[in-house]
């Protein structure tokens, strides 16, 4: 074989190589398996095992949900009222207090009447709790326990 | 070479020939297979400044945690930071904006995007960008900065819209844009395009429209972080199986984005420093996410509270490793975590027209178990149809033109025109909406059938890309209700409609004093259709806990607090059809009873009952929306501007007076001007003991109101004012009635 064809082979040899790298790295892009998880979810009332939390006076349900994911268990609840936002969040800090829960974040600004946002902890719990007026009329609340 | 080879016998030379020709097919074969990967790459537009980085961030709130993130971005070397939206929430805008001077600096590029927590005009955000606009040498348009602007720094382009959306804006801009990286920026989302429980804000256009100029889509609104793979539609979730090759059924390779006309990314960046929220939809919380109804496999990453969100902020660094159409992003937690990476491609060839399938989870439905919306004026909020019909400027670009403008060819060589259809209306039903998309994605590459089936927009006898484009730019409108004239130099128009008037029909007052626990008015007619506004003001500040009364459900509008705490005014409203007349009732926490009280109830009939209320500031002595109540200085004037969401509006304020009398700004109406204290000291001007709160109603422990209003017809701002004898320490709310049609 003359030096002409050993280069020629070298040459196909390589580009042969070549395909074969870049269509490796396409497969390698990220496997993608689709997890199996629950979600259970019920409107104007709370659902069985939502964590136990005080309710604020004459505030109405709009949802509850629980959430489970590789063994983990997540809950949001939501109410409206048209209590202000600081008088909300005041009353829920005392209240969920006296139950135990501990405030791990407070709100940085309690006499916001925007939004507030505060992180309790109880036992196996974390709470993340949100009251907002988005609209300057409505004042939300919003209990939300993620996935632990 | 050729010498070499000549010299070859004709055996090897026939060899080399064969391995020539055998390495130009494997070379052809090779370009191709590279061209496939990034089919759309053309590099030959306006770059950005080389490695020019840039910080994405939204609802941060004036607290230590933005002050965190401010460290972050000033850590990470940003060169300009874009907020998506609500700066200072209650904090203060001054505060805001001193913690950015304080941290980057005074001239530092900054730059944003209104949020529904800002008043963007009233707070200062207008003056704060124009000023920032300026310092970074540009020029900004004159007059206040609107909330939809444009600019252009160190070659990227950026364009804000405003509440809600404004499609025409952004396409104006974008039409005949250049450069290589274009952002579009706003504060809201629409249901898809996050990942917890906000509705359908903003509109779809907004999207459709950026993705269609290939811009960069940044939003906050959703306190997550998340990001899209490329989208070939933003509406349908289509994700680009190009760019993201399908394995066992999900789109893949989801940190390598590309953007070019027709195809985009969408990325929340909403953790700016005001709490962290969690993963409602698309669940589960790992990749690759959901794949179900509104989700569709389109997200690459998600940060939440179920992943451990912390607050941070999003990096896109453009023109990188010395390629100008190359850009690498990375979002980064304040505790130096990086959550996400991914790289972007710009190209400048548009896309292909829309894949030809769409699957069932693509309907731009909303779930009813999302938002909370129990106010009727929330309702337009989610609905997608909710976007601003076709201003006359959109007459004028050639792509949306109205079929029917006489500017072709005798009628009697053009294409038939449907008498019930008009462009982008492909089942001639009069409106543009997904089922005409739906409708084009059928028809798609086939021929013309004419009404009730009919995607060729342009009558050029082709169904193409460009029946999309026209689809695209008129989505979401209605065809006129007004008959094109046949006079040629005439461009169809359609008057508004005349708008109604709103009219006070009645006001009605009362007063309790001795600590009490509510405060009653006089009665007031019942009568159909009726907003009925209730002022509350109480001596010292203290909250109203509820509104009662004519059997209707009453929400507050608007608090605000004096600047030392001494009096609070309330606006509280009702609308509906009472049966029978009767009284409005405000009552007080039994743990928070004030001195005295006042209360003044006027019915309004004209209101629009699908959004009653539109902009809404208040003011004490410390500044416009204040949430201080202490430090104040007393003072016998008060002033401030309302930014009107209508050109046709009735504005009506109510502040504190206490003891004292009032008199109307210039072109306001009294309504009420009156105070428990019925002793002379109304005009007896120095007995103001802010201690005495004995119950008495008198003097020290008065409370009293004054209410006004005024009609506008035109949306430029205007001015909430008023005078009192004496300096006080006031609460002054307004609000603006939104006329019906």
């Amino acid at each position: 074989m003359s030096k002409l064809q050993k280069l020629s082979i070298l040459l196909l040899i390589i580009i042969i190589a070549n395909f074969l790298i870049i269509g490796n790295i396409k497969k390698k892009n990220e496997i993608t398996t689709p997890r199996s998880f629950t979600k259970i979810e019920e409107q104007g009332v709370i659902i069985k095992e939502f964590p136990e939390l005080p309710k604020y006076p004459e505030s109405q349900v709009v949802n509850t949900y629980k959430k489970e994911e590789d063994g983990k268990v997540g809950y949001e609840g939501n109410w409206t009222t048209s209590e202000p936002v600081d008088v909300v969040m005041k009353w829920y800090l005392t209240e969920l207090t006296k139950q135990g829960w501990s405030i791990t974040t407070p709100p940085e600004n309690p006499e916001s009447d925007a939004t507030q946002f505060a992180v309790l902890e109880k036992e196996e719990l974390l709470l993340n709790l949100i009251v907002e007026n988005e609209d300057g009329e409505i004042t939300e609340i919003h209990a939300e326990f993620p996935l632990r | 070479m050729l010498k070499y080879i000549k010299k070859l016998p004709l055996k090897k030379r026939k060899t080399f020939a064969l391995f020539s020709i055998f390495f130009l097919f494997l070379s052809v074969l090779w370009f191709r297979s590279s061209r496939l990967k990034n089919p759309d790459i053309v590099y030959a537009q306006t770059p950005t400044d080389a490695n020019f980085k840039v910080a994405f961030i939204g609802d941060s709130a004036a607290g230590s945690s933005f002050q965190s993130v401010l460290n972050l971005i000033k850590n990470e070397g940003a060169q300009m930071v874009l907020h998506q939206g609500d700066f200072d929430y209650s904090d203060g805008p001054q505060k805001w904006m001193d913690m950015i001077n304080n941290t980057l600096g005074s001239t530092f590029p900054y730059l944003g995007s209104d949020g529904n927590h800002d008043n963007w005009d009233s707070d200062g955000y207008a003056t704060f960008f124009k000023d920032r606009l300026v310092k970074m040498g540009l020029t900004p348009p004159a007059g206040n900065l609107p909330p939809s602007y444009a600019a252009t720094y160190k070659g990227l382009k950026m364009v804000f819209s405003k509440e809600g959306g404004d499609p025409t804006f952004i396409g104006n801009e974008l039409v005949s844009d250049s450069h290589t990286w274009k952002i579009c920026s706003w504060h809201k989302n629409q249901n898809y395009m996050q990942l917890g429980s906000k509705g359908n804000e903003q509109g779809w256009p907004d999207y459709e429209t950026c993705r269609q100029y290939g811009a960069i889509i940044s939003t906050g609104h959703e306190h997550t972080y998340e990001r899209t793979k490329t989208l070939l539609s933003t509406q349908n979730l289509i994700v680009d199986t190009n760019q993201h090759p399908v394995q066992g059924g999900v789109p893949g390779n989801p940190n390598s984005l590309l953007v070019a006309p027709g195809k985009t990314f969408v990325f929340v960046s909403g953790v700016g420093g005001n709490g962290i929220r969690n993963q409602d939809r698309c669940l589960p919380t790992t990749y690759p996410y959901g794949g179900g109804v509104g989700c569709n496999y389109i997200w690459a990453k998600a940060y939440t509270s179920d992943q451990g969100g912390k607050y941070g902020a999003l990096f896109i660094t453009f023109n990188v490793d010395g390629n100008p159409n190359k850009a690498r992003g990375y979002f980064k937690n304040i505790s130096g975590e990086t959550i996400d990476q991914f790289e972007i491609t710009a190209s400048s060839v548009p896309v292909s027209p829309p894949p030809t399938t769409i699957t069932p989870t693509q309907r731009p439905t909303i779930s009813p178990t999302k938002t909370p919306t129990p106010s009727p004026t929330r309702s337009p909020s989610i609905s997608p149809t909710k976007t601003p019909t076709p201003t006359p400027t959109r007459t004028g670009t050639p792509t949306v033109s109205p079929r029917n403008t006489p500017t072709t060819a005798p009628t009697s060589t053009s294409a038939p025109t449907p008498p019930n259809k008009f462009r982008g209306d492909a089942d001639c039903n009069g409106a543009v909406n997904e089922i005409d998309y739906q409708i084009y994605v059928s028809q798609y590459k086939k021929t013309p059938r004419g009404c009730p089936i009919d995607a060729d927009f342009n009558n050029d006898g082709k169904i193409n890309a460009v029946d999309y484009v026209i689809w695209m730019n008129t989505y979401d409108t209605i065809k006129p209700s007004v008959t094109p004239t046949p006079i040629p130099s005439a461009s169809p128009s359609v008057s508004p409609p005349p708008g109604g008037e709103v009219k006070v029909e009645q006001t009605v007052t009362g007063k309790a004093t001795g600590n009490p626990t509510s405060v009653t008015s006089e009665s007031i007619d019942a009568a159909a259709q009726r907003l009925y506004v209730a002022s509350i003001s109480t001596k010292p500040n203290r909250a109203v806990s509820g509104v009662s009364g004519l059997g209707l459900s009453w929400v507050r509008s608007k608090t605000q607090c004096s600047g030392r705490s001494q009096t609070r005014t309330e606006i509280w409203r009702a609308y509906g059809s009472p049966s029978t007349s009767g009284s409005v009732k405000a009552t007080f926490s039994s743990s928070a009873k004030p001195a005295s009280a006042v209360i003044s109830v006027t019915s309004f009939s004209g209101a629009n009952p699908s959004r009653l209320i539109g902009a809404k500031p208040s003011r004490n002595t410390l500044g416009v929306n204040s949430t201080t109540c202490t430090g104040g200085t007393d003072a016998s004037s008060y002033s401030f501007t309302l930014n009107p969401v209508s050109s046709n509006s009735l504005i009506y304020s109510a502040v504190s007076i206490r003891q004292r009398t009032h008199t109307p700004g210039e072109g306001y109406t009294e309504l009420s001007d009156f105070t428990t204290d019925s002793s002379s000291n109304r005009v007896n001007l120095d007995d103001d003991d802010d201690d005495d709160d004995d119950g008495s109603g008198r003097s020290g422990d008065a409370a009293g109101i004054a209410t006004q209003y005024k009609i506008i017809n035109s949306q430029s701002p205007t001015i909430v004012n008023g005078t009192i004898n004496h300096d006080l320490d006031y609460a002054a709310v307004s609000i603006e009635i939104i006329a019906g049609q």
